[in-house]
């Protein structure tokens, strides 16, 4: 298993640029996502890395050797399509093992393999069905059998989970996340999905419109995210503008927030759980009187969203036994917004 | 150095396809088609327009040309009626036998042409079956009707031709999302209504490309014209004559004239297609047929239902009844009165007779698989790659289209009379080579269209996952992209080789001793008065498109 290296890379599509000088480091074995919203660019570096797209600029390494001249079959590298890219006119037997037949292994070889690998995918005897006789989780493993079976050094993901139904959804996060451990594999996966790459990712990097926006590891990007889109795209979070003098964070020019020292930037932002809500005044820092506006009942948690003056803060509150039905509409209430819980960006 | 070497070593194989595919097809669409008009142009004193204006300035030749358009135009209105009228009674209404009437009203486009004429000649001419029953029955002296000229020729149109028609409107009317309908019904309109505006727009994309394709094989229709024409003369019959006189000249004037109409009347329906061509927004659901619970109106749908399998039937039991007709046994009497499998067995016992069958199958073979070898590379560069001339080669491959087959056959005379480049210097006029050659150039379109269509369906991320499991793009070739679109092929060569089968105008034009094919064969017999013989042949030819035909659907579960 090996090393991925990005330098510089730089792709233009006519006069768009979608990849700007876009330089990454992904360690042996980590499983490493690229997380961003649709057209950011995550794709497109995916599939220059599996040679399947050229790039104007920059180098791709592969165990330090520069691989950007190589053509997609020689890479030694996996991919599974969001699609799946099943081959319709052969059976999962045939699909898994038609990359062991273009290494010109024997046949009892390539047999004993594909079933140790149906083995480990949970499908032991389905090796004659038809692609077409599968349900989406099950064309969704043969997918991810036929890409390791090759022991390629680095397993590509595109989007694997996103056509699938929520339930599944959840149970592949876990089947992916235990075969690449199993496998020891680099992975590098692509999804929209904030929630599957911080449950399954050793590092993330955030893209937008082709420019990587942060790397780090999922709770350094949760938690200390580097700029407003970070802030915003990962987890939901109250984001406002603001003045900052003598660690004072000034909103729409009358409400004061206490920041820790020395903090410099023009937004903080504040997720909604970091917020205290009560009825009676504790008379602590950075404490507001508000108004309830609307609450929304979402399962597992308790939305508030409350009005101080014109400025919109959301709250969530855990629906448990204690505070459930707590609060009501047009309700005034205080809410505590702590120091160490406001990132300023 | 070393990218240079490389990008050879990668690309070689790909750089010698692009330049044989262009090769073949400027070679033989292009070069002959230059020839042509050049031929039209050409005088002892260099370029002239004179045999254009000696055309224009005979009053007879306009004729023809009006005649042509006339016929064109008229062949679209009653296929266009005909077709749309049947493909929404049998897919827009619930009954039983649906699926056969459907399996029936596709049958004309397996049967050749000039078979469906010679049958038609049998039944409705002069001295045919229908027309003396009629005579008999009502005491007539005279002929009830005059199955020949303008009207004859168009009632042979529309029984072949509606099927574009009908084909094309039937799969758009699959498209119809029955949901607009009913929101239409929600928001309060009439029926009337509903269909203006609707129905008719999802139709009307398939009715202009129906119109093109019908429009074009009537200007370009051969065998009517020339076997029941008589004083109704049109461009593609004067091209064999000014042919067989061996005025070459005038002949590439004519073939020019109808290749101008049919490109320009090409032009406007395809702006017009682009036009009205629409994207459906959602997942639609589909149409459900219309039940007709009035006794009276299912009786007179089941009248209609009968009528239509009888009309379709008809010319093909013709056949092969008139097909055991004992040869010298039916000359003067109404109906033939001895049968029996003689011209079969003369057929299959004679070298001269069965000749004509053997080198239709053999041309058709060669034509068929020279298409393949161009069509499926074309198809994918067209489809599947960023080739930067991909459209100059889409322009040429869809070029042989617009040209009837009168046209490519004087454009294969005019470009191989003379040694070319393309063919290694020879001369190919006068060889048995010259006519499936001819074949091939008239199915080149219809090979690339439908391995086109296959094509696209064939997802992309396919061939990218056979890269990134290591397979060459030979490989991927080979092991994913042919057996997946393997049906659309099929589909196209067993097309092809029935187009090619039964082929009476190019061969008309370019078949020579060596060559003679089975359609030529056909009308030659009929001539002699040996219309068993005739028909035995036409069975022949049916037996063998039916079989290839149902292995197509077959194939294509």
């Amino acid at each position: 298993m090996g090393e991925v290296l990005l330098k510089n890379i730089r792709k233009v599509y006519g006069n768009k640029e979608v990849l700007k000088d876009i330089t990454l480091k992904i360690n042996k074995g980590e499983f490493f996502t690229f997380l961003g919203p649709s057209g950011c660019g995550k794709t497109t570096l995916l599939r220059i890395i599996a040679g399947l797209e050229s790039h104007q600029k920059g180098k791709v390494y592969l165990k330090g050797e520069d691989i950007s001249h190589l053509s997609a079959e020689k890479r030694k590298v996996g991919m599974v399509f969001q699609n799946y890219a099943l081959f319709p006119n052969m059976t999962v037997f045939e699909n898994i093992a038609y990359g062991l037949k273009l290494k010109g292994l024997n046949k009892e070889k390539i047999k004993n393999k594909v079933q140790s690998y149906l083995n480990l995918v949970n499908l032991s005897g389905y090796d004659n069905r038809n692609i077409t006789q599968l349900s989406g989780g099950e064309q969704q493993r043969v997918a991810l059998a036929r890409s390791v079976i090759t022991e390629p050094e680095v397993l590509l993901l595109d989007e694997p989970l996103s056509n699938l139904d929520a339930r599944l959804r959840d149970k592949m996060r876990l089947e992916i996340k235990e075969l690449q451990k199993k496998l020891g594999i680099t992975t590098i996966f692509v999804t929209h999905d904030q929630s599957e790459a911080l449950s399954m990712s050793d590092k993330i990097a955030i893209f937008n419109k082709g420019n990587c926006m942060q790397v780090g590891d999922p709770v350094d990007i949760y938690k200390n995210p580097k700029n407003s889109f970070v802030a915003q795209f990962v987890g939901e979070t109250n984001l406002y503008n603001v003045n900052i003098s003598n660690n004072d964070a000034i909103i729409n020019e009358n409400i004061i927030l206490k920041l820790k020292d020395g903090k410099k930037g023009n937004h903080i932002s504040i997720r909604p759980q970091d917020i205290m809500i009560y009825k009676t005044k504790k008379s602590l820092v950075n404490e507001f009187k508000v108004n309830i506006v609307h609450i929304q009942f979402n399962g597992a948690t308790i939305e508030y969203i409350c009005k101080l003056n014109n400025l919109e803060i959301k709250i969530w509150v855990l629906n448990n036994t204690f505070n459930h039905n707590a609060f009501n509409t047009k309700e005034d209430v205080f809410i505590h917004l702590p120091k160490e819980s406001i990132n300023v960006l | 150095m070393d990218r240079v070497i490389r990008y050879l070593k990668n690309d070689i194989l790909k750089h010698i396809i692009y330049i044989g595919v262009f090769w073949i097809l400027i070679g033989f669409v292009l070069y002959p088609a230059f020839n042509t008009f050049i031929s039209s142009l050409k005088s002892q004193d260099g370029l002239t327009l004179k045999y254009y204006k000696d055309f224009f300035s005979n009053k007879n030749n306009i004729t023809v040309v009006i005649n042509t358009i006339k016929l064109g135009i008229a062949t679209v209105l009653v296929c266009g009626v005909i077709g749309t009228g049947l493909a929404f009674y049998v897919n827009y209404f619930d009954f039983p036998y649906n699926n056969i009437i459907n399996k029936l009203l596709l049958t004309p486009i397996m049967i050749p042409g000039v078979i469906i004429v010679i049958a038609f000649i049998q039944l409705y001419g002069e001295s045919g079956l229908i027309t003396s029953t009629i005579e008999l029955l009502f005491n007539l002296n005279k002929h009830p009707y005059d199955f020949k000229g303008f009207y004859g020729i168009l009632f042979i149109h529309a029984y072949t031709q509606y099927v574009y028609f009908y084909l094309n409107v039937s799969v758009s009317i699959g498209y119809i999302d029955y949901s607009t309908i009913e929101a239409a019904k929600n928001l309060g309109a009439s029926k009337l209504k509903i269909f203006t505006s609707v129905i008719l727009p999802t139709i009307t994309p398939a009715l202009a490309t129906s119109s093109i394709l019908t429009f074009m094989s009537g200007i370009g229709s051969f065998s009517a014209p020339n076997l029941l024409g008589h004083n109704y003369k049109v461009l593609s019959t004067q091209i064999l004559l000014a042919k067989t006189n061996n005025y070459m000249e005038i002949a590439s004037v004519q073939v020019m004239i109808l290749l101008f109409t049919g490109l320009v009347f090409l032009t406007l329906l395809r702006h017009y297609e682009r036009s009205t061509k629409m994207e459906m927004s959602v997942k639609g659901k589909a149409i459900k047929p219309v039940k007709i619970k009035d006794p009276k109106k299912r009786k007179i749908y089941m009248a209609l239902a009968g009528f239509i399998i009888l009309t379709i039937i008809l010319p093909i039991l013709t056949i092969f009844l008139l097909s055991f007709v004992k040869p010298g046994t039916w000359m003067i009497n109404i109906y033939p009165k001895e049968f029996g499998l003689d011209n079969y067995i003369k057929i299959f016992t004679k070298s001269r007779v069965f000749a004509p069958f053997k080198n239709s199958i053999s041309m058709s073979l060669w034509a068929t698989f020279f298409s393949l070898i161009l069509g499926v590379p074309c198809a994918y560069i067209i489809n599947k790659t960023k080739f930067k001339a991909k459209g100059i080669l889409e322009l040429l491959v869809i070029l042989p289209w617009a040209m009837p087959a009168s046209t490519i056959a004087i454009n294969m005379i005019n470009g191989f009379n003379k040694p070319n480049i393309f063919v290694g210097n020879n001369i190919l006029v006068g060889t048995y080579i010259l006519l499936p050659l001819a074949y091939f150039v008239g199915i080149i379109p219809l090979m690339v269209k439908t391995t086109g269509v296959s094509l696209n369906n064939l997802n992309n991320t396919l061939i990218d996952a056979s890269k990134t499991l290591g397979a060459s793009w030979k490989n991927t070739f080979k092991k994913i992209i042919i057996p997946i679109i393997s049906p659309g092929i099929i589909a196209g060569a067993v097309l092809g080789f029935i187009r090619c089968v039964g082929e009476y105008t190019t061969s008309a034009l370019l078949y020579g001793v060596a060559n003679k094919p089975i359609s030529i064969a056909m009308v030659n017999a009929l001539y002699e008065f040996e219309i068993g013989l005739s028909m035995a042949y036409g069975v022949l030819i049916i037996v063998i498109t039916s079989l290839l035909a149902s292995l197509m659907l077959k194939l294509r579960k």
